[in-house]
């Protein structure tokens, strides 16, 4: 076992909203060939006939509105290109055709295929380069939010492609619950109050001690007192604070985009700036789905969920069995411990790896949960190994897990970055 | 003082970005229909238990499930607010 691993105490999640990888890492390319980028050649056609190439001409804000379809029948769209039948073959060619259907504006349909130059987002493509960027992370779901975000708490989305809440039907029981039971401790941070949670199925199921705000998770930072597992939510909406504006953090579109800077760099921040929760914490940034924007990597298959989704829901009149991912989305491991500029291929390398949101439990579960003594086991659930002890779901045990990336060296501190964002 | 010289400035979004009049997107209507479930959901909870006719707790099996249950929903209200 490495150093970092020998150090770990802490997972820290950090989820964001709504945007690709090429959109946000795609220019990092030029940095380093290794990273999965843009060439600048990659185009898709628009619907009067022309070649659209991608374009470093992303704004912050004020750009992408209306929001970019990205539920099932639209991401469908996005990764098929409008082929249908079987022995399609994803092409990453229909992002153009499913923005235009918005507005049947030409002009804005070519705005998806905009990215950030890197200079222009110094935290998280800051972060990427100073520590470890994922080529394949992947949405668990070729959908929404509410779906794919279930799969970083259950490992599964219980066979909903959409954004209904009641999808926990059990038996799985979610990565906090999970915690709990081995007798460890696990938090959802979200924001405050007036931006609450998406996680409203713990909510239901009177979980509410595992909630904490995000002026908590910074205090329990700062003593020390951090849970084994924590899940960090952005502020999902513009509000009146206690302190003035509160502007919108989770980087969905049309919120502004620096916000969500801002916002990672005090997650990042709070973790270093405690010398003995720096040594003993991996921070995972990641975003829930693509939110409907250009990405040229073609999803990969997966091992089925042991759902199946109805042509109704999926909104496409046809089935879909939970066994390919969704678009790639942006995703960096923070840690000390994590060689500078590890650059992880993506599924079409030589020695390639996949990841997706059940990566997250799976990594909780096999680097903190591994050596814990047999919890109570809940009611109707059949001992086994690990895994199965704690009933993770086919999706989880399959996925691949991210720790292994820990070395026995660790950054020296003043190699590493600290952010000002006051 | 941070632990490291390789400072990175952070810039703030533009005056004006703050827009809370913004139409609400789809997440976040969804987020509001089902934050009304929970509380329909935890207020048919609420419900049950002020519809027990304390007449019929007898017995301290009876007072314990009783109390396990409203503390149960107590206990959530207290945890919140001491979380803030």
């Amino acid at each position: 076992m490495s150093a970092g691993l020998d150090n770990l105490k802490h997972i820290v999640v950090l989820m964001m909203e709504n945007r690709s990888f090429d959109h946000m890492l795609g220019d990092l390319k030029k940095q380093n060939a290794a990273i999965d980028g843009l060439t600048g050649n990659e185009f898709n056609p628009d619907t009067a006939g022309a070649q659209v190439t991608v374009s470093p001409q992303a704004e912050f804000q004020g750009q992408l509105d209306p929001d970019p379809d990205h539920h099932f029948p639209a991401v469908d769209l996005q990764i098929f290109g409008g082929q249908q039948g079987n022995g399609r073959q994803a092409n990453m060619q229909g992002f153009i055709q499913s923005y235009y259907q918005q507005q049947k504006n030409i002009g804005q349909s070519h705005k998806i295929m905009y990215y950030f130059p890197y200079t222009k987002l110094p935290v998280l493509t800051g972060l990427a380069t100073q520590f470890a960027i994922f080529n394949g992370w992947f949405a668990s779901i070729p959908g929404p939010t509410i779906c794919n975000r279930a799969f970083a708490h259950y490992g599964t989305s219980f066979g909903q492609v959409g954004m209904d809440v009641f999808y926990w039907k059990g038996p799985y029981l979610s990565i906090y619950e999970r915690v709990l039971l081995a007798k460890l401790s696990a938090k959802i941070y979200y924001y405050d109050g007036p931006s609450s949670t998406m996680e409203i199925v713990n909510l239901l199921k009177n979980q509410s001690q595992i909630f904490g705000t995000f002026d908590q998770f910074l205090a329990d930072c700062k003593s020390g007192d951090l849970p084994t597992y924590s899940f960090v939510e952005p502020n999902y909406n513009d509000h009146d604070g206690e302190g003035g504006e509160e502007v919108a953090s989770d980087q969905h579109p049309d919120h502004n985009v620096q916000q969500g800077e801002i916002f990672i760099s005090q997650v990042y921040d709070a973790i270093f700036d405690n010398p003995d929760l720096w040594k003993s914490t991996a921070l995972l940034i990641v975003y829930d789905e693509h939110g409907g924007i250009y990405d040229h990597v073609r999803p990969p298959t997966c091992t089925p969920d042991g759902f199946t989704a109805s042509g109704q829901d999926t909104g496409t009149g046809f089935p879909f069995a939970f066994d390919r991912l969704g678009v790639r989305v942006p995703a960096v491991l923070v840690s000390p411990w994590v060689h500078k500029g590890t650059v992880i291929p993506g599924p079409y390398a030589p020695g390639g790896r996949t990841f997706d949101h059940s990566s997250i439990p799976a990594t909780v579960m096999k680097f903190l949960l591994k050596d814990v003594a047999a919890p109570a086991l809940p009611p109707g659930v059949a001992p086994g190994d690990a895994l199965n002890f704690l009933n993770a779901s086919p999706r989880e045990k399959a996925a691949d897990t991210f720790l292994d990336l820990l070395t026995d060296d660790m950054q020296p501190d003043n190699d590493c970055p600290y952010f000002d964002f006051h | 003082m941070p632990r490291t010289s390789k400072i990175i400035r952070v810039p703030k979004p533009a005056p004006g970005s703050f827009n809370k009049h913004r139409p609400a997107g789809s997440l976040l209507v969804a987020q509001a229909v089902h934050l009304q479930k929970a509380l329909i959901k935890h207020h048919a909870e609420i419900e049950v238990l002020l519809a027990i006719d304390l007449k019929e707790i007898r017995t301290e099996a009876d007072v314990s499930d009783y109390a396990r249950r409203v503390t149960r929903v107590l206990h959530a209200h207290h945890a919140r607010r001491a979380a803030k």
